[in-house]
């Protein structure tokens, strides 16, 4: 059973998926273009910024469904980049020790096809960084909050991430000249391990109307490790050609990365229906490795060695990405609190791309990226006796516009080519807030 | 409504917007290689990798140009009894479909000094508008000859060659001059001739020149046959010029196609190594790019015989 669910783990077949590193996570933040470092007002701030959960009066339960549909390519032709959908969730429980507001919480992401996604690809192979690989993984997080003095939270959390590393044994005769002579014993030794990165934020109420808000969010890297281990004899059932030979192949990569952030940000009511939230994301992607499989081939074929030439590993160029910082700005109406309140939402987010310019044998293809989203809700003061704390449902789009990005290639030869990366995404969802 | 399919139907696990399993659609290329014969295909009509077979002749030098009902083809028909070598044209939707135009002659040997031979013709579309086919004519002193058309069936003649001592013309036009990639009688290697006006000079040295030190380069006897293409690069007033060409080994005798690229016709990289783009008794070849991919037409051979037939690669 561990074996098989390895397995699905490591099939590169289409999926779906949706972190919240790439759209964002829950309908109100997204629509407000994820300036919520400070302006988070439900579960969510697990991942947004896990102080503000201590600023909670009532348990939150949020749940929702999101999705994202990249079409980008060059040239004029569409990469198949899968689009990310999933599952949002949360829940936020307040409480108080020693007479201090505490709160824990959990944010959710479940893509509705697979659990994660990893992927590696020939160097050569044209990619887009932001859509290509780094949406398709699930997300969860832990967190809890504390408030340390009036108007001032903190929190910290935990982010989970699965890993995987793997061995295939083979063992018994490969058959030779015909390989359907082989008779080989098949074992599968597979681990999916949890790997764990930190989160951590404070809020501050500076004013009645201003609240302040920086966040933690550590990077990490997914190492994919897969051995092969043939041993046994080649030859046929009656004669052996080769006694004990051996090959090892042993496959080492990077899947899939996300980089340190740290975010500054404020949200700022402007009257009592309006507010707005501007937050700054530094994000270190000048650590980024490159992602092609470094792969090792050991092979012993006893006195026929001299007649194999097994080629060098490749040594691949780093990729030389740059860190940047991502400004997002949002704003929130809510009309006049009553049985029924309206809210409109919008939001933008400029990205600048992280790649160079793609000059030579490598294609980490990345844009600058313009993102708009709007987003719209109503809140119910209650549903009938049953529930009489308010119930939101909010909805959001979003489209982010690639900007068009040339690629000169130094070599004549480059089997690429110059090429120009464009493209679009379009997202939307639901998510329906609880509060009890 | 199909804002509402898109939000509704993910929602029930169903994918409206489909996926693809081939994870190589799209992607842009150069177009160098490698390429791979067309599999076999028992349901279009045509007999992959085969694209043309005529029992009565050779056809071989196969230019190649997108448009018309999809491929337009011009090729030499060459038969020994009697000994005919004319220029035919053809239409084909593609590479899996049979002509729907042709094949029919439409350049035969009209001038004295072509003594009675055309062939090997390099079709490419004239910066003055219209066709322009650069052909190989004579025997005794092959030279390169022109003709124009602006429908590519019906050709007007240059009454003179254009350049005398060489075969196998492959033209690019780069920045106002003509570039001739050709081979010559006597002369190892593949030459670019250039016409920046006033008429074509060779230059000094060949482009391509047979690797005989690498045993084992797919080009190490000879090289020949070429096909230049001429592709503005992304950078203002660069052409990336591709120029595929035939080699041979002399142990084993084989016959491929490799591939080299320059940006300013002097200096030249290949790609593959010492590798072909295409192994295995192939020469002659025609490239049309495409943003993911490109087709190849090539005098392949008929099985079982000595006939030469055009047959057809794929990126």
């Amino acid at each position: 059973m561990k074996a098989a669910i390895a397995f699905v783990l490591l099939l590169a077949s289409p999926a779906a998926a949706n972190p919240a590193d790439v759209i964002g996570l829950g309908a109100r933040a997204i629509a407000m273009g994820g300036a919520q470092v400070a302006s988070v007002e439900d579960s969510t701030a697990g991942y947004y910024n896990p102080a503000r959960l201590a600023s909670f009066d009532e348990i939150h339960i949020d749940v929702g469904y999101q999705m994202s549909v990249p079409r980008v390519g060059a040239n004029g032709e569409t990469f198949a980049v899968d689009r990310a959908e999933g599952v949002a969730a949360g829940i936020a429980v307040p409480g108080t020790l020693l007479g201090k507001r505490l709160a824990i919480g959990a944010s959710l992401y479940i893509p509705d096809q697979q659990v994660t996604r990893t992927r590696t690809l020939p160097a050569e192979r044209p990619r887009f960084l932001a859509f290509d690989n780094r949406p398709q993984r699930l997300l969860l997080t832990a967190a809890a909050a504390f408030e340390l003095a009036k108007g001032l939270q903190v929190g910290a959390g935990v982010a989970y991430m699965a890993s995987t590393n793997g061995t295939v044994e083979l063992q018994g005769l490969v058959g030779f000249p015909n390989t359907a002579d082989s008779d080989l014993d098949l074992a599968i030794d597979v681990d999916v391990k949890t790997i764990r990165y930190p989160h951590a934020g404070i809020a501050w109420q500076a004013t009645p109307r201003l609240l302040l808000g920086a966040s933690y969010r550590g990077g990490f890297r997914l190492v994919i490790d897969q051995t092969v281990k043939v041993r046994g004899d080649l030859g046929t059932p009656e004669t052996t050609v080769v006694e004990d030979g051996r090959l090892d192949l042993r496959s080492v990569s990077q899947d899939l990365f996300q980089p340190m952030q740290l975010t500054v940000g404020g949200a700022y009511k402007v009257t009592p229906c309006l507010l707005v939230a501007l937050d700054l994301v530094y994000q270190r992607w000048s650590v980024y490795d490159n992602p092609t499989a470094r792969i090792d081939v050991e092979l012993d074929v006893k006195q026929f060695n001299d007649l194999v030439m097994i080629p060098p590993a490749r040594i691949f160029e780093p990729p030389k990405l740059r860190d940047i910082v991502v400004p997002r700005a949002g704003v929130e109406w809510q009309g006049a609190p009553g049985p029924r309140r309206w809210i409109a939402r919008g939001g933008y987010v400029f990205e600048r791309a992280v790649a160079p310019e793609q000059k030579g044998e490598s294609n980490f293809i990345d844009n600058h990226k313009h993102t708009l989203a709007a987003g719209g809700g109503i809140e119910l003061a209650g549903i009938g006796d049953v529930i009489q704390k308010p119930v939101s449902l909010d909805a959001f789009v979003s489209f982010t516009y690639l900007q068009p990005r040339d690629h000169h290639k130094l070599s004549p030869v480059d089997p690429v080519g110059d090429y120009t990366a464009k493209g679009h995404a379009f997202a939307a969802g639901l998510m329906s807030r609880w509060r009890f | 409504m199909r804002f509402a399919l898109l939000l509704l139907l993910p929602a029930c696990g169903l994918g409206w917007i489909g996926t693809e399993d081939d994870r190589t659609a799209g992607l842009p290329t150069a177009g160098a290689g490698p390429y791979k014969r067309l599999e076999p295909d028992d349901l279009t009509p045509a007999s992959e990798p085969r694209f043309l077979n005529d029992t009565r002749a050779d056809v071989e030098d196969p230019s190649m140009l997108a448009g018309g009902a999809g491929l337009r083809v011009w090729f030499t028909r060459r038969t020994d009894e009697p000994v005919v070598s004319e220029i035919h044209y053809l239409e084909a939707p593609s590479a899996h479909q049979l002509p729907s135009v042709g094949p029919m002659a439409v350049l035969d040997a009209t001038e004295t000094w072509e003594e009675g031979v055309v062939s090997s013709p390099s079709v490419t579309r004239n910066p003055a508008g219209g066709l322009v086919m650069f052909y190989e004519g004579g025997v005794a002193t092959p030279s390169i000859g022109r003709a124009v058309s602006a429908d590519g069936v019906s050709w007007t003649k240059d009454g003179d060659p254009l350049l005398v001592g060489a075969t196998s013309p492959s033209a690019v036009f780069v920045n106002g001059e003509t570039w001739l990639f050709v081979t010559r009688p006597n002369e190892i290697g593949i030459w670019r001739a250039v016409d920046a006006g006033s008429g074509f000079d060779f230059d000094p040295a060949p482009a391509i020149l047979p690797r005989a030190g690498e045993t084992e380069a797919f080009d190490q006897l000879s090289v020949f046959d070429p096909f230049a293409l001429a592709v503005p690069s992304l950078q203002p007033g660069v052409t990336r010029i591709h120029l595929w060409f035939a080699g041979t080994t002399e142990d084993p005798p084989a016959t491929a196609i490799g591939y080299a690229a320059t940006f300013d016709g002097l200096d030249w990289q290949r790609f593959g190594g010492l590798k072909p783009m295409l192994g295995a008794d192939a020469a002659g070849p025609t490239v049309i790019l495409e943003a993911s991919g490109g087709l190849m037409l090539f005098e392949g051979a008929a099985a079982g015989g000595t006939r030469a037939t055009l047959d057809a690669a794929e990126l």
